[in-house]
């Protein structure tokens, strides 16, 4: 390489550098920043009144995970945060089926459509996604309380006496979850479907396949990125759900959203929110890590 | 014939859209394909030849008509019911499935047992020559390497009949003439009947047992590719197969009069009025002018082939010809431009056409 | 009897679970529209239709100013977000590849990766400290998040433009080309969620929910 086209390289690098400062700069101090804060706050002592003193301490990561009994001092497993952890995973795990179950038909009756209704109907998976958050859950909230459509419907229908209780249960954040995470879910698998070679259905058939062989043996293998991407994408916002699960399941239910929140409110017990903030960050990058992994392995050969 | 087809086509018809959009791809089309014989529907794109092999493999449904499989009504069975494999175009191998478990799917889906399955896998892969390539991902594969394997997964669950639908058109020229060759084989090792769908007419003609020429959702003739050669029943069988020189001619009592005033023999024809003529090139004689009773010409040009040249002729009444000639083993250079020639034709070389 | 006509793609159930979908999927937020013209208060009775709850927005002096509040957060944020990703997609796209590029990529793409209340109690944490230090109390702390947040979103469907070196690549396929990236193109409604948490703020009791964007 000759000395000029050296410098050249080098001056390309520099304004690729330079362009990217101002974005670099909000990102560090806006958002990279503060989550390294947060991990130092994970290690000093809580404040009285909430914040923290100055004073390291393994204490708030101690009690993520173990307890000493009030009582006889004996170390214990943290039952409460094993127990808030342990719904925040099933809860994210069962939106994650619900939204897989319902989305793929859904991405699949989509993908199918005529080129002209495809736009249309694609539009209409986006336009609740763009809708905000909290009003989809006030929506779905509206629905499923004593008073609401479903089970007044019910009741009206006969098929009921009474009301069923759906809201302030884990239910009612499933629910809630699913229905806001749906889009999510139907997006990256209508691009893998849209992906798919639809002349594989015929040779399937062909080889004497019946439609549900088909289903198993060749659609869901072959779009499995989509359905990999679109897991990880319904599963991390479920995991780090805060406003959901406040709405929906009421003060007991907690996820571990709330529960982090918990600490900077009345728990007044920041290093430990902050643990957890950490853990739950852990969480959600091996779950990406393991969908980066898959990707990779999937776009290998393909 | 007394045996029953293995593929009985009567009156099949297909149409897609309506109204207005109305396209016809297939009108009344009836056929029987004998069991054994390597059968080529032949015909340029949009003639129908593709949507007749959807309708036998199932995948379309006739709008009218009936399918009839060694004498079984299949017309409205599934693909998944019917006793016949197709190999696609595109290939449509199983990119998640390596090439043996791509050509054991349809023993699978069989629900063969796993040494059955296993042992034809070994033997297709032997047949198609694959044998070392059996835990690849098709994606790996040559395109050649892509056509045997969907060979190989075709005949693997020993269909009634193979649908073949242009699957050599994705291959360059030498690799054509390979699996051409290897295809004849394997259709006369596996006895298996073959419906070939091309739009090229050298592979109808070398392949088959017997040719459907299609064009416009109907077919024009069924023969031998000799017969379909030497005696096309239209302009467009004798245009599309082959190349032919085309001469209108009044015809009474058994001679031709063409329009520029020559005269042609057309024995034992005993129809009268004005015709379209066929000769094909290498039917055709020139000698130098003189000779008896021949068609005056100029040689408007030469090109040489090799094995044979290309001589083309102006008739005296403007209309073209072009005439192929063997090459001379003595080197001889043949007529050259500006030449004048006499041009005669081979006895029952003349073809008069129904249009 | 078989099926007359045959189709490949048909899966059975597949378009009623997707018309099923798509009807729950939009009853709720039709009935919370239908109810906003409802006479009365309740939302289980339907009262007549009535602008009533329309015109005691318009004259409710905390909506209004929310309403002005988002409208200059979301404005802002926009213009730094669009702004700095716009240089960003610039001096990324169409480069050989350097050093420290995979770091670039990862930090403008981050946020999309972090659950929303670490990133909301990050920025708690962090902008308290700089409160308690400065006294600072105005909407700065809100602008500066949502364009922090916002990068991402503006920064991958431009990326996607330049790369492709065309516009056709719009609708659907630059919403979700590639399942990985897919989000991110069609996340990019952030400000228009900026300008709801926003606006919900002033509603809220909590000191701790009014000093973080993302709750």
């Amino acid at each position: 390489m000759s000395g000029s086209e050296e410098r050249a390289r080098q001056a390309e690098v520099r304004t690729s550098w330079l362009l990217s400062t101002p974005a670099l700069v909000i990102l560090v101090v806006a958002a990279a920043g503060p989550l390294l804060i947060v991990l130092v706050y994970s290690f000093l002592t809580p404040g009285t009144y909430g914040n923290v003193v100055w004073q390291p301490s393994g204490k708030a990561w101690f009690n993520v995970f173990l307890q000493r009994d009030i009582f006889d001092d004996t170390l214990g497993w943290a039952d409460a945060h094993l127990t808030i952890v342990w719904r925040s995973i099933k809860l994210s795990t069962l939106t994650t089926i619900i939204t897989f179950v319902v989305g793929f038909p859904t991405a699949w009756f989509i993908a199918t459509q005529p080129p002209a209704r495809r736009a249309m109907w694609l539009f209409l998976i986006t336009i609740p996604f763009w809708t905000n958050l909290l009003i989809r859950t006030f929506a779905i909230n509206e629905v499923i309380r004593n008073e609401g459509i479903l089970n007044s419907s019910l009741v009206g229908l006969g098929l009921i006496d009474r009301p069923i209780q759906i809201l302030y249960t884990d239910t009612a954040v499933l629910i809630g979850m699913a229905y806001v995470y749906l889009p999510l879910m139907v997006l990256p698998l209508f691009a893998a479907i849209d992906r798919f070679d639809m002349r594989l259905l015929e040779a399937g058939y062909d080889l004497y396949a019946s439609r549900w062989k088909v289903l198993r043996r060749i659609i869901l293998p072959i779009v499995k990125p989509g359905i990999v991407a679109g897991s990880i994408l319904v599963f991390v916002p479920s995991l780090g759900a805060y406003v959901t699960p406040r709405v929906l399941g009421g003060g007991k239910n907690m996820m571990i959203g709330n529960f982090i929140e918990l600490q900077f409110g009345q728990g007044r017990n920041w290093p430990l929110g902050s643990a957890l903030a950490i853990l739950l960050l852990l969480v959600v990058m091996v779950a990406l890590l393991i969908y980066v992994r898959a990707a990779n392995r999937e776009g290998g050969h393909g | 014939m007394t045996e029953t087809p293995a593929i009985d086509v009567r009156g099949a018809t297909k149409t897609f859209g309506q109204g207005e959009h109305l396209v016809t791809a297939l009108d009344q089309v009836s056929v029987e394909i004998r069991k054994g014989e390597f059968f080529t529907l032949l015909g340029p794109s949009g003639c129908g030849k593709t949507t007749l092999l959807r309708l036998i493999a199932g995948f379309e449904a006739p709008t009218s008509g009936t399918i009839l499989l060694n004498g079984k009504d299949i017309t409205g069975d599934p693909p998944n019911h019917r006793p016949v494999n197709t190999v696609f175009q595109s290939y449509a191998l199983f990119p998640h499935l390596t090439v043996a478990e791509n050509i054991s799917f349809g023993l699978e889906m069989l629900d063969k047992p796993k040494s059955e399955c296993r042992e034809t896998v070994e033997r297709m892969l032997a047949l198609v020559q694959l044998g070392a390539l059996a835990g690849r991902k098709t994606a790996q594969l040559s395109g050649g390497q892509q056509q045997r394997v969907a060979l190989a997964r075709a005949l693997a669950p020993q269909p009634q009949v193979l649908l073949l639908d242009e699957p050599l058109s994705a291959l360059d020229l030498k690799l054509r003439k390979e699996m051409q060759s290897e295809l004849k084989r394997l259709q006369t090792e596996t006895g298996i009947t073959f419906i070939f769908v091309t739009h090229d007419q050298e592979e109808a003609l070398t392949m088959s047992d017997r040719i459907a020429v299609m064009s416009a959702g109907k077919i024009l003739q069924i023969g031998a590719p000799r017969d379909i050669y030497a005696h096309p029943v239209n302009r467009f069988v004798a245009d599309f197969i082959g190349e032919t020189n085309f001469l209108t001619a009044e015809i009474a009592d058994g001679s031709a009069r063409l329009d520029g005033g020559g005269v042609l023999a057309v024995p034992g024809v005993s129809i009268r009025g004005r015709r379209t003529l066929a000769v094909r090139p290498e039917h055709l004689r020139l000698s130098a002018k003189g000779g008896n009773g021949g068609l005056a010409a100029t040689v408007t040009q030469t090109v040489y082939f090799g094995t044979d040249s290309h001589v083309h002729l102006r008739l005296d009444d403007g209309s073209e010809l072009v005439a192929r000639l063997q090459t001379d083993a003595g080197g001889a250079t043949g007529p050259q431009q500006g030449d004048r020639v006499s041009v005669s034709v081979a006895d029952g070389a003349v073809q008069v056409l129904d249009d | 009897m078989a099926e007359p006509r045959f189709s490949a793609t048909h899966l059975p159930g597949f378009a009623a679970v997707a018309v099923a979908a798509f009807v729950v999927l939009y009853l709720p937020i039709l009935t919370l529209v239908a109810y906003s013209f409802n006479d009365t208060m309740s939302i289980s009775v339907w009262g007549g239709f009535s602008l009533r709850w329309y015109e005691a927005a318009w004259e409710n002096r905390a909506v209004q100013e929310a309403t002005v509040r988002s409208l200059i957060i979301a404005a802002a944020a926009s213009v730094i977000a669009t702004t700095a990703a716009t240089m960003a997609a610039l001096g990324t796209t169409r480069r050989r590849p350097f050093k420290g590029q995979t770091f670039i990529y990862v930090m403008i793409n981050q946020p999309l990766m972090v659950p929303e209340i670490v990133t909301a109690v990050a920025l708690l944490i962090f902008f308290a400290s700089i409160k308690t230090a400065t006294g600072y109390t105005g909407l700065g702390y809100l602008i500066l998040a949502h364009s922090a947040f916002c990068i991402p979103f503006a920064y991958l469907p431009i990326r996607a433009r330049l790369e492709d070196g065309h516009g056709s690549n719009c609708g659907g396929r630059s919403l979700c080309h590639i399942p990985g990236r897919s989000f991110a193109g069609s996340r990019c409604r952030s400000w228009r969620r900026a300008s709801w948490r926003a606006r919900c703020w002033p509603l809220s009791s909590r000191s701790m929910t009014s000093s973080s964007p993302n709750l």
